[in-house]
């Protein structure tokens, strides 16, 4: 007896190892014989894929089981991807958010070429026009990810939607107008945080906040100066860094002298992503460089519905881009999102059912696919008005139940801003016009994968250090320069004119 | 002689089949792991995978050591660690012997249970409530710094100067009640007899603990700072990874963040797999050292 317990405890021991070594591919087998395509993409609060109408529908058409796992964006995004990619576990359709990662999945040919495919695929193969394939496209003559793309109701394409808002509530009942220059922007900025807009004696407002200490929410006053972050553009024929351009130095100075009136909130380095959403939900911040649609009377995410709800009276205006005292003749608002579509979508090789992901791609990116993704069921959920404006029907619990995300498609993601009131898209066009195009899109050398990522890691951490004044900046800034070029910035200068 | 060898593994069969499942364990999460390491000596591509990477030699041990990150991810791991054991290791060992002086058993329960408690706390959701505690607007420790310095409210978690000491003082907090647990095994092992005799000697509560107590616990405290000191290289990854923000980088990262970031966030697996390397190399030629110096001492030692 004893000696059958013992070969029990023994062979169940052997079988859980066992069991855990198996589990993963195990439990992939469907029970029909629906080909399973697996989707990885960086997702948006809250929203499952898997359980929307649209994916239902998508399954339907095209006899497949959907699986989307999504996560967040940027570091997150690229944690995951990369520990899934390692696994030899590869997804059907993967979103890449990055050159860099773009070049060595591609080299490495882990994704499947499109373009051999547009001749069975022609509504992929029509997406985009020909001249934008071209930036697509590798050295190698091969497309490999399709671009996200945006455009206003009357056709031009805005890639970045970041602007410089203002509480107009604020500025009207302290007696300001919205500021056109940086000086302009510090007076109402300190008023902003130090009088106590309102209004309820405690000293709880700031102008601008931000998350993870990250330096793109002051990309609006950086590039005021000319400058921003570790970005590449082409300026007079040669292809520079904005974080090395002659203003970036004196938009140091200024976001110092910000913070030192107390007007950045100290918590823009600790809050993440929801408690910086809290506060801007909750009226903390009074002239941030944010989103522009969160404010938009369209009730984008139900931003305004909330921020209505927290700050009755409070109202938001857009202002131009701002402009530095002797740096009149720079561009202002600082950098276009890359033209290559800020995400992609990309089909792996090597996953098992790749070549079933093709139709899906293309109905995607068909007119009709695009419209249902954007704004769900023609008539009943949205109508196009003649001027190319839509107005969109669905209230809030059918937008959730039938996965109508105004611009989060998991997938492909064609963002349209046609339903978005006509004074932010008069305003985007402003700021898109100021913005400078990205230099590094167009050339996908090894050297971007290299050391991009790297340099951008860098400029992040020692920017907001002198913000704050951690490090002080004369002295600290030419510290930094030099170190930039140390770890690579000076040879993926010039390697990007060398191949430019 | 055959014969008796067999008798004997016959009579112990049941505990060599006990052994099998750790063994086994070892063997498949421990040891296989480690063919892994060749990665530290090629250029690892995962879509070519382990085998068919191309062998880069020692190019990888180049890159790290003239790298400017690695000395000071090297350096953090140490201080960290060393601040950690410094000012942690005598806490626990301090605590037990307090909880041994207590009388009321019923109190002595309570302040155990409160004490241990911290450490089933998962750092994730210590990281929050620290993050309110110091919140440099509404925070308690900020208002405590306004207080002592009479200057402005700070971002202590974004002050290089003192995160260092939020990393060991939280630590501390963490796992030093759990940590006595192991003291107040060994306390419990002293013969009462030793107490009475020293009692009739005329010896005081504090000369009781000095010459019986801590000398009869001497070589468990040096045991265990052995296996610390082994541990050395791991200065507290889920700690410093929800704590840590872009300000105070330069001074808290450590190996694992480090190579979770860089490894995993950029893709460069054969780089970190070499540091890992290296770190475990130290570790083993600190835990060897530490041993010998304990045996110089006079203590039991290790190994």
């Amino acid at each position: 007896m004893r000696r059958i317990a013992l070969l029990m405890v023994l062979l169940l021991s052997s079988t859980l190892v066992f069991a855990a070594g198996q589990g993963e591919g195990a439990g992939e087998a469907t029970t029909e014989d629906r080909p399973v395509i697996r989707v990885l993409s960086g997702g948006w609060f809250g929203t499952d894929y898997n359980e929307v109408e649209t994916t239902a529908i998508l399954e339907e058409r095209f006899g497949v089981d959907l699986e989307i796992t999504t996560t967040g964006w940027g570091n997150e995004y690229r944690q995951r991807q990369q520990i899934i990619m390692a696994s030899g576990d590869y997804p059907e359709i993967m979103t890449i958010d990055s050159n860099a990662t773009e070049i060595e999945y591609a080299t490495s040919g882990a994704l499947l070429p499109l373009n051999e495919h547009f001749d069975d695929y022609p509504d992929l193969a029509n997406y985009i026009p020909s001249e934008q394939w071209d930036v697509m496209r590798f050295p190698d003559g091969n497309i490999y990810t399709v671009p996200t793309t945006s455009a206003l109701a009357d056709g031009t394409p805005i890639s970045q939607t970041r602007v410089q808002t203002y509480r107009s509530d604020w500025l009207e009942e302290m007696g300001f107008d919205v500021p056109e220059t940086t000086e302009e922007y510090f007076d109402v900025a300190v008023a902003f945080s130090q009088d106590d807009p309102d209004g309820n004696g405690e000293d709880d407002t700031y102008a601008l906040g931000g998350q993870d200490g990250a330096i793109q929410f002051f990309v609006g006053i950086m590039g005021a100066f000319g400058a921003g972050r570790n970005i590449w553009v082409e300026q007079d024929g040669e292809i520079v860094n904005l974080a090395l351009q002659p203003g970036a130095k004196d938009a140091l100075k200024f976001l110092n002298r910000l913070w030192d009136a107390g007007a950045i909130d100290p918590e823009f380095i600790t809050d993440n992503n929801d408690r910086w959403r809290q506060k801007w939900l909750g009226g903390v911040h009074g002239a941030p460089y944010v989103f522009g649609h969160l404010a938009d009377e369209n009730n984008y995410d139900g931003y305004r519905e909330q921020f209505k709800a927290n700050v009755p009276g409070g109202e938001w205006v857009i202002g131009p881009p701002l402009v530095a005292p002797g740096y009149e003749d720079v561009a202002h608002a600082g950098e276009k999102l890359s033209t290559r579509g800020w995400m992609r979508a990309s089909i792996l090789a090597a996953a098992e059912n790749a070549e079933a992901a093709l139709p899906i791609l293309d109905f995607m990116a068909s007119e009709e696919g695009r419209l249902q993704y954007t704004y769900g069921e023609a008539g009943t959920d949205y109508e196009i008005n003649d001027d190319g404006s839509v107005t969109v029907l669905a209230d809030e619990e059918r937008k959730a139940e039938y996965g109508i995300n105004l611009y989060h498609v998991p997938i492909i993601r064609p963002a349209s801003f046609a339903h978005m009131s006509a004074y932010y898209q008069d305003r985007l066009k402003e700021w898109e016009a100021e913005r400078l195009t990205q230099a590094i899109d167009s050339i996908l050398i090894d050297e971007v994968g290299e050391y991009n990522q790297i340099l951008e890691d860098y400029v992040e951490d020692e920017f907001v250090k002198m913000i704050i004044g951690e490090t002080p900046i004369d002295g600290g800034y030419e510290r930094f320069v030099e170190e930039f070029n140390r770890r690579g910035g000076e040879e993926l200068r010039q390697a990007l004119n060398d191949a430019n | 002689m055959r014969y008796t060898r067999r008798k004997r593994l016959d009579r112990s069969k049941y505990l060599y089949v006990l052994l099998a499942a750790p063994v086994l364990y070892f063997l498949m999460f421990r040891y296989a792991p480690m063919f892994g390491l060749v990665i530290a000596f090629k250029d690892y591509n995962v879509f070519l995978g382990m085998i068919e990477s191309e062998w880069v030699g020692l190019e990888n041990f180049h890159d790290i050591f003239t790298s400017p990150d690695f000395w000071q991810v090297f350096r953090n791991t140490l201080i960290i660690s060393l601040y950690k054991i410094v000012a942690g290791f005598p806490v626990p060992i301090v605590l037990a012997l307090l909880m041994n002086e207590m009388r009321s058993v019923k109190f002595r329960r309570l302040t155990q249970t409160v004490l241990y408690l911290p450490y089933f706390i998962s750092w994730t959701v210590i990281g929050t409530i620290i993050l309110v505690i110091f919140s440099p607007t509404t925070g308690f420790m900020s208002q405590v710094s306004v207080w002592l310095t009479g200057g402005s409210r700070l971002n202590l978690l974004a002050s290089r100067q003192y995160f260092r000491g939020i990393l060991v003082i939280t630590d501390i907090w963490k796992t030093a009640g759990w940590g006595t647990i192991i003291y107040l095994a060994a306390l419990s092992t002293i013969d009462p007899q030793l107490y009475e005799a020293a009692i009739v000697d005329g010896a005081n509560r504090w000369q009781q603990i000095w010459r019986i107590t801590i000398p009869s616990i001497m070589g468990v405290i040096v045991l265990l700072l052995i296996m610390r000191i082994g541990w050395i290289m791991y200065a507290g990854f889920e700690q410093i990874l929800v704590l840590q923000n872009p300000v105070v980088r330069d001074v808290s990262d450590i190996f694992d963040t480090y190579v979770y970031r860089v490894g995993l966030g950029r893709g460069q697996y054969s780089f970190t797999a070499t540091a890992e390397l290296f770190k475990s190399v130290t570790g083993l030629i600190l835990i060897f050292g530490a041993d010998r110096f304990a045996k110089v001492m006079g203590e039991e030692g290790l190994l």
